[in-house]
């Protein structure tokens, strides 16, 4: 069962009633920007509002209905289960601190959160190290806590720290939060990444949701062409992506 | 504009030097703390340098864990340098009187000490004392020009003498320039208030050394001068930096010996 | 509580390999290149200045308001025949979350050194005549204010910030005071009624400043000082912020284009040969003569819009001229 304004794209602002309101479509799982009213106790006379201006979403999941204002923020704040690049800040007994936003709260990684993690075997990583992870646990009165593997299976699921190999380039791209989850999420099958691909850029990326995209290619002027592109492409309409990844490629690799 | 002579045609400066002579420079170490008493042991200790009539003391202490107070500045793989320079009232002809209540030092000693903390941030090996922190507090006690210099001077004195790992010695000196062709070396206090003047150091200068190789690592010129005549006005500063390096050498292994024969 | 900005090991090192490259980050093709600069001078104001450095996209990286303000007080007791020059730099919060609490009394930041350098660049060097802002001597004078906002910051403060100081000194009219028997008669506050004075700037100082980066330990560099590899270091012309982070050496030269050194700082950092100073020091003065062009252009566009109907006022007879 699909919702039929699934496509539809209107700007909605805080204290608007949403669209699937309006159409009385029920939605199971509420995401973020989506405020649920009780000015009456009886469950028929709830609405949802809005908390942020942005742009309505709605998905299927399962038999779910989910449905979450898209909105484009500054600072991350950690959410449970995202997908974070974070930098290590620092190393006590038990844990790595990581920061995963500049002048942000700081996060803990602990040691037990790697994949085969016993007290002798801790991670060797030295301060500034970028780290691929999840946010795990988030708690009222501490830190954040991520993990470096799928604690259901205790596999490394490509988690862990962001290298390049002898002889490649990486860099990381600060952005906005918005065009992460772009890319992550509501890029059909990473239509920009593919495009990228297809013009001879063949890279390594890894996305974060709290604004950080790192990327590796085989030669530093490549890894600039498509840390260029990537952050002109932030700017502007999905269609004239091609155009910027046109000039880029030919002003860097003839 | 100058009511005086500052180089006159025999050669000679107000104060009777060369154009190239440095100022008397005498230095003793370890002025306070004495190496039988218990109660203030060897952890600090304090140097005086009399430059001409610049007289400073240095007191350098630590590396030590941090207090309370600068825990938040600590580094985890390096120390960190804090350094605090009080020049007193009454080191100047006339007593000066501070327009501010607190305490606070004034510009020109912020200046001061932001230029020197980041010289002997590269000088000192930082990376054998992580997450400590070395205090270096310098007393201006009297001043006669180019006090810069002298503190530098005595700072790299003080951080032999408290043991403290550095790469090299480093010296400095002051300059100034008469007629835009002499150069004199090493100002007092008239002639830095006249002359066009600043401060050149360099680290590990020596007298066999080519003088387009020096290492300068500080350099603060304040005053308006022609760009083609600094050129002589770093090879004056550096053959003076040279020279004061050797001075300072010798009157630090005299005072050495001394020291090591009251140890035994 | 602000924290520090951090950057991680993968921008470091992509950020040098960039630089020893001849690349930058933000899409400048060489070291000593400077960002595009942009003087915007405010029509309604006189001294109310904008300038800030472009990007080659265009965009704005580094902005900076400098506002001058003229005050009449009475002058210090030690110099009776001098106004008062005064620069006041505002970096807090909205330049940056890392300046958030920036002023700290007992020790000085480099922004705090900076803003000192620029002060007596203008002052030391005479560069602004104080002299003439004396109006009674002894009793009145002019007190000119300058202040600073460091709008957006991405590096290039220092020769953003003298640029808009200079700009703004050079635009300022002051107020034309008519004086009567050493008494005060008039100040002309409306500019309408009686044109402004211009302050009696005598030369231009433009500051330019160098960063070293150095890759070798500085043990190497003190010891191996006679048998060198001359141009191991790299120095870049206008870093953005994140550069200057990784740099670990810094030169600060305010030149004028009469081949003046007005000032001459290197703060410490890493030890430099003495030969490569003076490189520095010549390598600036072109950038100072384009800067200080870019200066007077700006200005003389301002003043051509301001009196546009100049020359139905002006006396000149096309007869006589030639």
């Amino acid at each position: 069962m699909s919702i039929e304004f699934e496509e539809q794209q209107n700007l909605i602002l805080p204290g608007d009633l949403l669209e699937c309101e309006k159409n009385n479509k029920i939605i199971h799982i509420l995401g973020q920007g989506i405020y649920l009213t009780y000015d009456n106790m009886l469950y028929h006379n709830n609405k949802l509002l809005a908390t942020n201006a942005g742009i309505e979403q709605y998905k299927t999941i399962g038999s779910n209905n989910v449905c979450n204002i898209e909105y484009n923020s500054k600072r991350y704040i950690p959410q449970q289960g995202d997908y974070v690049i974070a930098t290590v800040t620092n190393s006590y007994s038990t844990h790595f601190v990581c920061s995963i936003a500049n002048f942000s709260n700081t996060v803990h990684l602990p040691y037990a959160n790697f994949p085969q993690a016993t007290k002798k075997n801790r991670p060797k990583y030295e301060n500034g190290d970028l780290v691929y992870c999840r946010v795990k646990l988030l708690r009222k009165n501490l830190p954040a806590e991520l993990e470096c593997m799928d604690s259901e299976t205790g596999n490394k699921d490509g988690f862990g720290i962001l290298e390049a190999e002898a002889g490649r380039h990486s860099a990381v791209l600060n952005c906005s939060l918005a065009y992460c989850r772009e890319l992550l999420f509501n890029d059909k099958e990473f239509l920009l990444l593919t495009k990228l691909v297809k013009n001879n850029l063949g890279f390594e990326v890894a996305i974060g949701v709290n604004g950080k995209i790192w990327i590796c290619t085989k030669s530093l002027t490549e890894t600039l062409c498509v840390y260029k592109i990537l952050e002109a492409c932030e700017k502007v309409n999905r269609s004239e992506h091609d155009g910027i990844i046109e000039k880029f490629v030919k002003e860097f690799i003839k | 504009m100058s009511r005086f002579e500052f180089y006159n045609s025999q050669g000679l400066r107000i104060d009777g030097r060369r154009n190239f002579e440095l100022k008397n420079f005498e230095s003793s170490l370890t002025t306070t703390s004495n190496f039988n008493n218990f109660s203030r042991n060897s952890q600090s200790s304090t140097t005086y340098l009399q430059m001409g009539q610049n007289k400073i003391l240095v007191n350098i202490d630590g590396p030590k864990e941090p207090t309370n107070s600068n825990k938040s500045k600590i580094d985890q793989d390096k120390a960190v340098l804090d350094i605090n320079i009080n020049v007193t009232k009454f080191s100047k002809v006339n007593r000066q009187v501070s327009t501010n209540n607190n305490n606070s030092p004034d510009k020109q000693t912020q200046e001061w000490e932001f230029e020197i903390k980041r010289l002997f941030e590269k000088i000192i090996i930082m990376d054998s004392y992580p997450k400590s922190i070395i205090n270096i507090a310098v007393t201006v006690l009297q001043q006669d020009g180019g006090i810069l210099a002298s503190i530098i001077n005595c700072v790299s004195i003080a951080l032999m003498n408290n043991s403290i790992q550095i790469y090299d010695i480093v010296t400095a000196c002051s300059v100034g320039v008469v007629d835009q062709m002499h150069y004199l070396l090493d100002l007092n206090h008239l002639e830095e208030q006249f002359l066009t003047s600043g401060t050149i150091a360099v680290v590990g200068g020596s007298p066999t050394q080519n003088v387009e190789d020096a290492n300068v690592c500080l350099l603060s010129f304040n005053d308006i001068f022609p760009l083609d005549l600094l050129d002589g006005f770093m090879m004056a500063g550096i053959k003076g930096c040279c020279t004061l390096k050797d001075i300072m050498v010798t009157q630090v292994k005299a005072m050495n010996i001394n020291k090591l024969i009251e140890i035994q | 509580m602000a924290k520090e900005l951090e950057l991680n090991n993968t921008e470091k090192k992509f950020i040098l390999s960039l630089l020893a490259q001849n690349q930058r980050l933000d899409g400048r093709k060489s070291l000593i290149e400077t960002r595009n600069l942009d003087i915007k001078i405010n029509p309604d104001a006189y001294g109310d200045v904008y300038v800030s450095l472009l990007t080659p996209e265009g965009s704005v990286s580094t902005r900076v308001h400098c506002k001058i303000t003229a005050d009449i007080v009475k002058p210090k007791d030690k110099r009776p025949f001098e106004g008062s020059f005064y620069v006041n730099c505002e970096i807090n919060g909205l330049t940056g979350l890392q300046f958030e609490n920036y002023s700290k009394p007992n020790s000085m930041s480099s922004e705090g050194y900076y803003t000192r350098f620029l002060e007596s660049m203008i002052l030391r060097s005479n560069a602004l005549d104080l002299e003439q802002l004396c109006i009674i001597a002894g009793e009145k004078v002019w007190d000119i204010r300058l202040d600073l906002h460091v709008l957006e910051y991405d590096g290039g403060f220092l020769e953003c910030a003298s640029i808009a100081c200079l700009t703004s000194l050079l635009h300022f009219k002051r107020p034309y005071v008519e004086v009567q028997n050493e008494k005060i008669h008039k100040v002309y506050t409306d500019l309408d009624e009686r044109d402004g004075v211009n302050l009696g700037v005598l030369h231009i100082p433009i500051a330019v400043k160098f960063n070293i980066f150095q890759q070798l330990p500085t043990e190497e560099l003190i010891k191996q000082s006679n048998n060198t590899n001359p141009g191991k270091e790299l120095v870049a012309i206008d870093c953005t912020i994140k550069e200057e982070m990784l740099s670990n050496g810094e030169v600060l030269v305010a030149l004028n284009k009469n081949r003046e050194i007005v000032q001459l700082d290197k703060p410490g950092g890493v030890p430099l040969q003495s030969y490569k100073l003076l490189e520095l020091a010549n390598m600036a003065l072109p950038m100072v003569e384009n800067i200080t062009s870019k200066i007077l252009k700006a200005i003389e566009i301002d003043e051509s819009k301001r009196n546009e109907y100049a020359y139905l006022l002006s006396a000149e007879n096309d007869r006589y001229d030639g």
